[in-house]
């Protein structure tokens, strides 16, 4: 009889501290895990979306959540790689666009084969980034100044490129269909927009995490005069993240030209923006150094969810701004910390 | 008139930044496993000397030889292949990353597959632990430096000199924030690696240190050298007078 009591109480203790363990292991993810925060963003906001409208959380809208997001995502990984090291790149929703209107014209006008058009388009994302790079460590122009100057220039170069009207398959005559418009397609029952955007999410922040390349971008981020002195090629981190934020914007170009069928100058307006503001939600401050690429990523599904809700609602897209402006806030209060100075 | 005892010499350094003539024709040789004092008063130049042999600074004018050979160090990377190590006065230390990995930063230890070079955080990690329990203290090494104490932060400064093999050591007031007993374990750990083959240079403005741990004692004023003098042979006021410039 006593015996079986006390193996009652056990047992009753033994789960008390394994709930204690992991309501521990909960808060230590959300509090002190460097993506806990975004998850928690992400998890509020959802909830939040759903009691609105519980259409939210169906399938199919998740979905088009996702595949909305994907463009955003792959910019917003470059970003974040570069404002990891404490530099900006403005330049990446021109970079998109350009890419975007170069592809389409190869493919749809010049009819030059898909493969080749594809590796074309980024080489010259790496090419601006390379640009960019050079530009902002051999010259010391700030990132800041030199990426505004991309983001103009590169409107301009789609500008001339597509006559300043989108380029689609009906652009020739007989129509040309665009050669990589599976990327907008379905892979079984799976869209390959997000499978693409969630890989190279998972794969930069592997790479982040483990090599030594991310330990020297997280170092020049923390004090790039300390790196430096102690043998860090900062100057290659640099131009590196320039070249990786190059590219990935292209991919994101081709990626949209795929989804909107046609390549146009005017297309990814305001991502440079909303790939900060990603970077900010995902948990890295402008001075760089600290925070992951998967915040990064659930950042951006974000900023995808708050154009959803405003659609699905039915209220003006107007709101969009506000909204966005004001999880900004609140998410740039949440990765301010104490008693560092605030710039 | 080759020093063959020589390890490292400098001879006729100088630098300028804008205005301020940081050092001017600076020359002294540092010796086989010597401890070599070098002081004198704020602004004197310290710092500035062992940033040029670190190759933090170029130097306007001068020369460097290491083992009779003349030698240039045009970055932090060149000295560290001429077997240079330095514990920079303001540290040097990234914030956001831990002990270990500041302590290899630029010379991780890595596994690598093909152009993707893994760090192996573990094997860091188990290394720098011997180095510091070793110098007597304890550092959390999962803790970000930023959120060490000043103190804790030299030792991980330290640490990373002590723990790569080097032959010519820079100390830029490598006790400025430890405390009394942190410094009775270190200054056998500087001793150590003298008797080990390493030629050091000590900078510090705690005299009494300096004279106890030093073989020989270089003093500057105002960018030049005024006297070298054998600890054995100085007091501390006389330290000092040469150091203002009354005697
Ligand atoms: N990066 C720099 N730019 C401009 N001036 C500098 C720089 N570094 C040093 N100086 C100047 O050079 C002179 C020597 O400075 P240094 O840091 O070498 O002195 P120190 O002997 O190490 O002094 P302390 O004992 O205070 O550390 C000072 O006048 C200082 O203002
Ligand atoms: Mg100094």
């Amino acid at each position: 009889m006593n015996q079986n009591i006390d193996t009652k109480k056990t047992r009753l203790s033994n789960l008390s501290i394994s709930g204690n363990r992991v309501s521990r292991y909960i808060s230590k993810f959300f509090l002190k895990s460097s993506y806990g925060k975004p998850v928690m963003f992400l998890i509020i906001f959802t909830i939040i979306c759903t009691i609105i409208t519980p259409k939210f959380l169906s399938f199919a809208n998740m979905k088009a959540v996702l595949i909305s997001a994907s463009p955003l995502m792959i910019i917003a990984v470059g970003e974040a790689l570069v404002i990891l090291t404490g530099m900006i790149d403005l330049g990446v929703e021109s970079i998109a666009a350009s890419t975007g209107v170069l592809i389409a014209f190869l493919n749809i006008i010049m009819g030059v084969f898909t493969g080749v058009c594809i590796i074309v388009a980024l080489l010259y994302g790496l090419l601006i980034g390379l640009l960019v790079g050079i530009l902002v460590t051999k010259t010391r122009i700030p990132s800041f100044v030199t990426t505004l100057g991309i983001y103009w220039g590169l409107r301009g170069v789609g500008m001339l490129l597509g006559g300043g009207l989108p380029i689609s398959p009906s652009s020739v005559v007989p129509a040309r269909p665009i050669g990589f418009s599976w990327i907008a397609g379905y892979f079984g029952k799976v869209p390959i927009m997000p499978l693409i955007a969630i890989s190279i999410v998972l794969v930069f922040h592997f790479y982040v995490c483990q090599s030594q390349r991310g330990v020297h971008i997280y170092a020049t981020g923390g004090d790039e005069i300390a790196a430096k002195n102690r043998g860090v090629k900062t100057d290659r981190v640099k131009i590196f993240v320039f070249v990786m934020s190059g590219m990935l914007a292209a991919t994101a170009g081709i990626m949209m030209t795929a989804w909107l069928n046609s390549g146009y100058a005017w297309s990814a307006q305001g991502y440079s923006m909303q790939a900060i503001a990603a970077v900010v939600l995902g948990g890295i401050p402008f001075t760089g150094g600290y925070g992951t690429i998967i915040g990064v990523g659930i950042g951006a599904i974000i900023i995808a969810m708050i154009s959803d809700i405003i659609t699905l609602v039915g209220i003006s897209p107007l709101y969009n701004y506000i909204v966005t402006a004001v999880i900004m806030v609140i998410a740039g209060s949440q990765i301010k910390k104490s008693g560092e100075v605030v710039k | 008139m080759k020093d063959e005892k020589a390890v490292l010499k400098l001879e006729r350094i100088s630098k300028k930044f804008g205005p301020v003539q940081a050092l001017k024709d600076v020359s002294f040789s540092l010796k086989k496993q010597e401890i070599l004092g070098l002081v004198g008063d704020n602004a004197a130049g310290k710092s500035t000397l062992l940033k040029i042999v670190a190759g933090v600074y170029s130097p306007d004018k001068g020369e460097i030889y290491i083992n009779g050979e003349k030698v240039n160090i045009e970055s932090p990377l060149d000295a560290q292949r001429n077997s240079i190590e330095i514990i920079y006065q303001d540290f040097m230390l990234t914030p956001n990353l831990n002990a270990p990995a500041n302590i290899f930063l630029g010379r991780e230890i890595t596994s690598n597959w093909g152009l993707f070079k893994r760090v192996q955080r573990n094997r860091m990690r188990e290394e720098v632990q011997k180095t510091i329990q070793g110098l007597g203290l304890k550092i959390d090494l999962h803790k970000l430096v930023g959120e060490l104490s000043g103190g804790q932060r030299q030792i991980v400064a330290i640490a990373r000199a002590l723990y790569f093999q080097c032959r010519i050591m820079l100390m830029d007031e490598p006790t400025a924030a430890l405390s009394v007993a942190a410094i009775k374990d270190f200054h056998p750990r500087v001793k150590k690696a003298r008797d080990n083959g390493v030629s050091i240079i000590y900078v510090s403005h705690r005299l009494p240190e300096v004279i106890d741990i030093c073989d020989r004692i270089v003093i500057l004023r105002r960018g030049q050298v005024v006297r070298i003098v054998q600890a054995s042979e100085i007091t501390i006021e006389d330290l000092v007078e040469i150091m203002v410039g009354a005697l």
